[in-house]
């Protein structure tokens, strides 16, 4: 009733059908209904309903769109939900300081939207920057295809607003690129909506690029592909993404409402783009091509043709999506390892998942070494399901074993608390557990999370969400 | 009594700005120092070549400066991992810049931020040092990609890593880069390369009629459709445009640079960045941030309260406005009446790379961000042992 009367009737759920809408991410596997979903329309709205959640002894799962893959959204039993979907406005965007200002709901393609007309964009782009929100963005420091050459968001964020667990407003960062002294807006850019509940985001514009091409390069052997990538980054080219897709995927793509044009006789395909002046382009665009016909390419074509452009990244954007064709679920990895081990990673997860008759497909941030092996499986299957997990924990512990890390862009939410072990040690945990806990000393904020809950000597011992009991 | 207990750990080897410069030779002797420290209520300030001192630091903030080049073993250069075919540096914080980008640019890269030279790896991400080339790259920070550091509780602890596209864990590396040794001493970093570029060009414009004017001029140059500057700084007047790239493209470009600005001088290859460095004069004094589209008008408030235009360095596409080392002092002076009320109504933060700095600069975060920083404080230094290098009023 008091929630109602801060963020409307519409704004506050407890049926079971919105509960069950809630009750996970994308990271299908594990599954929670919370006791109540809150949906504020303001900042304002979102500190109030804090105080009374707080107030009430509920902890609080922060959520934007829900497209995460590791369980981050995945509500705590007996908490709340605190959604930012109504929160939708682009409050400013200012073509001469070239930066933008939104509220946190809005939907990450949406801003680019907004802002090409000034000749400018927002560069991080999540695959799924159809649906995911700029705050979800900002919640697990996401990247996308063009952070081969922009980095990922925290890159990209100048300030932000954050509710704390005391129900404060406060502003961190401003508009300033280069500010000076303590940034505490850099821990909190991928902080997984443990430390608060980030409302409006500033964020950098760039300038959109005087011209693009795209690049579609045919290989005979996904190894061969990964080794040109390997040696691109090694000749230092500059393209702005890098982009592999193996036959499966390209099945799938092509078998969709998508078909992007992609050679299904290829075994493997690499998506680059170039972009620039024209001679830069030109230039390198034709060291692209002649490092990667070293490396076996069969057919190797440039476009600068926006609609076929279009097309072929619609087919990368979507992948995910088509893979619903070969099964009804998929295990998204999301792994990464130094860019000159792409080829021994990626023979890694083929045969983690060969060995457990688990079906593979490889869509991948090459360029940055961040891979995505993609198991379908179906989640009714629990054999399946134990499968896929073991071949998800050992494609993870190659990556660690060969200088690599557990995530490159979705963070580790649930999936991977009890690998973080595997990167981290006590004292490292104790000090970021320190840094979120200087933030949120109650452990209100998405309690249950990252820290591993058992291992590593019992860093975070306590069972899921009863920090704040 | 206490510091000659501390020269038994690590010994003394001269003195800087007034107090003792210790320097530990290992870990453990650096993790006895803090130990010892903290016991006994000393304070010590970690420090690199103490290049922060020409930055406008005033002294150790402590009782004693603890040297972290004497971690780099002898001989070594502090270089534990260049892997060339990915990009990525991973060097001990006591290693020399100048011998760090002597290594990469080697296999091809260089590093940013560009610096004059002389400054540790450490000193420079401790200072939240970002130099010219941020136009391109952006702040020092971004290219962190991992750290190793040492607490005032002792401990040592890691975050991010080698690579250059990560997210597991929270990103404490980006709390200890800037600020200036609060929380612990850096120990080990890594870093982002940059490719070495093809081909580089300096543009320089005449002098144009006043700063204000020459930062407009700058900003519409950044504004040429599709142009990729590396640098655009003002001094002395004068629009400073670096270029990189591709050979062709950056003749089609400087071509339109000149369409755009009425160039005086160029210059090209390899000494075209140190020619840049050379004038940039933005590391140092008092800092004005703002708005790219109000630095004109900082720049004339500025100006009106008597501050010598020529002797401004500006960074329009970043929104910096320095007023030097040597003119900061008569700046602030001549600011204080009633030019710094004006330029925080536009909106201006301040920040005081000087000695004496004046009380006006200094605005201390309030409110939860006050809190916060004192939790990390006491999380991460209990016991109070680093203080780091004074600066002005902060």
């Amino acid at each position: 009733m008091e929630l109602a009367a801060i963020v409307g009737e519409r704004g506050v759920r407890s049926d079971a059908l919105a509960r069950s809408a809630y009750e996970s991410d994308g990271f299908m596997l594990q599954r929670e209904a919370p006791s109540i979903v809150v949906l504020p329309r303001s900042t304002e709205e979102a500190a109030a309903a804090v105080k009374v959640l707080r107030r009430e002894g509920l902890v609080v799962v922060p959520r934007g769109a829900g497209t995460g893959l590791t369980g981050g959204a995945r509500p705590i039993a007996g908490g709340a939900v605190l959604g930012t979907a109504r929160m939708k406005r682009i409050l400013e965007i200012n073509p001469d300081d070239r930066f933008a200002r939104v509220e946190a709901g809005v939907v990450n393609v949406h801003l680019t939207a907004a802002t090409c007309s000034h000749g400018l964009f927002y560069a991080p782009d999540p695959s799924s920057q159809t649906a995911c929100t700029i705050g979800g963005n900002v919640g697990n420091n996401s990247g996308g295809p063009h952070c081969f050459k922009y980095g990922s968001t925290n890159r990209h964020v100048l300030g932000l607003t954050l509710v704390d667990s005391d129900g404060e407003i406060t502003r961190v960062g401003g508009i300033e690129p280069d500010p000076d002294g303590i940034d505490l807006l850099g821990p909190l850019v991928g902080s997984e909506g443990m430390m608060g509940l980030v409302t409006e985001v500033t964020v950098k514009l760039e300038p959109s690029p005087e011209r693009v091409e795209t690049l579609l390069v045919m290989f005979e052997s996904l190894d061969a592909c990964c080794d040109a990538v390997s040696d691109m980054i090694a000749a230092r080219l500059e393209p702005s993404a890098i982009e592999i897709l193996d036959r499966l995927t390209i099945e799938a793509v092509e078998a969709s409402v998508l078909r992007a044009g992609y050679p299904e006789h290829a075994e493997a395909v690499m998506l680059v783009e170039v972009e620039g002046g024209p001679h830069e382009v030109d230039a390198i665009a034709t060291d692209i091509i002649e490092l990667a016909r070293a490396r076996g390419a069969f057919e190797a074509r440039r476009t600068a043709d926006d609609e076929e452009r279009k097309k072929l990244w619609a087919g990368r954007k979507g992948a995910f999506g088509a893979m619903g064709r070969i099964a009804p679920d998929l295990y998204v990895a999301d792994v990464v390892v130094p860019r000159t081990r792409l080829r021994e990673i990626v023979g890694v997860a083929s045969r983690a998942c060969a060995a457990r008759g688990l079906k593979l497909s490889n869509v991948f941030h090459a360029g940055d070494g961040n891979l995505h092996p993609n198991i379908s499986y179906d989640r009714r299957d629990a054999d399946e399901v134990a499968r896929v997990l073991a071949a998800g924990k050992e494609i993870m512990e190659a990556c660690v074993a060969f200088g690599g890390s557990l995530t490159g862009e979705h963070g580790v939410g649930l999936e991977k608390q009890g690998e973080m072990c595997l990167v981290f040690g006590d004292d490292d945990l104790a000090a970021m557990s320190d840094l979120r806990a200087a933030f949120d000393p109650h452990g209100f904020w998405n309690p249950g999370k990252l820290f591993p809950v058992r291992g590593c000597r019992e860093i975070e011992a306590r069972p899921l969400g009863s920090e704040a009991r | 009594m206490s510091l000659d207990a501390l020269t038994e750990i690590a010994p003394r080897i001269g003195e800087r700005a007034g107090a003792p410069l210790l320097a530990p030779r290992t870990l453990e002797d650096l993790e006895r120092c803090v130990a010892f420290a903290r016991d006994a209520g000393q304070r010590l300030s970690p420090t690199g070549n103490g290049t922060r001192l020409a930055l406008g630091a005033q002294g150790a903030g402590g009782d004693a400066w603890l040297h972290t080049p004497a971690l780099v073993p002898t001989g070594e250069s502090g270089i534990l991992e260049y892997v060339s075919g990915d990009g990525t540096l991973t060097a001990r914080a006591g290693a020399s810049m100048d011998t760090l980008r002597a290594a990469v640019a080697e296999g091809g890269h260089r590093i940013t931020p560009l610096l004059p030279a002389g400054s540790t790896l450490g000193g420079v991400l401790a200072a939240g040092r970002s130099g010219p080339d941020r136009q391109a790259f952006g702040p020092m920070r971004h290219h962190v990609l991992g750290m190793i550091c040492m607490d005032g509780n002792g401990r040592v602890h890691r975050s991010g890593g080698r690579l250059v596209k990560n997210v597991t864990g929270f990103d404490l590396h980006r709390l200890h880069a800037g600020a200036q040794g609060r929380f612990g001493v850096v120990l080990e970093a890594s870093l982002r390369l940059v490719p070495r570029a093809e081909a580089e060009v300096l543009l320089v414009s005449r002098v144009l009629s006043s700063t204000a004017d020459a930062a407009r001029a700058a900003l519409h140059v950044r504004d040429l459709s599709g142009l990729k500057l590396t640098g655009l700084v003002v001094e002395a007047r004068r629009v400073h445009v670096l270029l990189t790239g591709r050979e062709a493209q950056i003749d089609a470009d400087a071509a339109r640079v000149h369409s755009a600005l009425d160039v005086e001088e160029e210059c090209a290859g390899e000494a075209a960045t140190d020619a840049l460095l050379g004038a940039w004069r933005g590391d140092a004094g008092l800092r004005l941030l703002t708005r790219p589209s109000r630095c004109a008008k900082v720049i004339e408030v500025v100006a009106a309260a008597g501050v010598r235009e020529d002797a401004l360095s500006v960074e329009p596409g970043a929104a910096i406005v320095v007023v030097p080392a040597g003119e900061a002092g008569r700046c602030a002076a001549a600011l204080s009446a009633e030019a710094a009320p004006r330029l925080v109504e536009l909106g201006v933060t301040f920040d005081a790379r000087m000695p004496d700095a004046p009380a006006w600069c200094a605005q201390p975060r309030s409110g939860a961000a006050a809190t916060w920083t004192r939790r990390l404080e006491e999380a991460f230094d209990p016991a109070g042992v680093f203080a780091p290098a004074t600066r002005g009023a902060r």
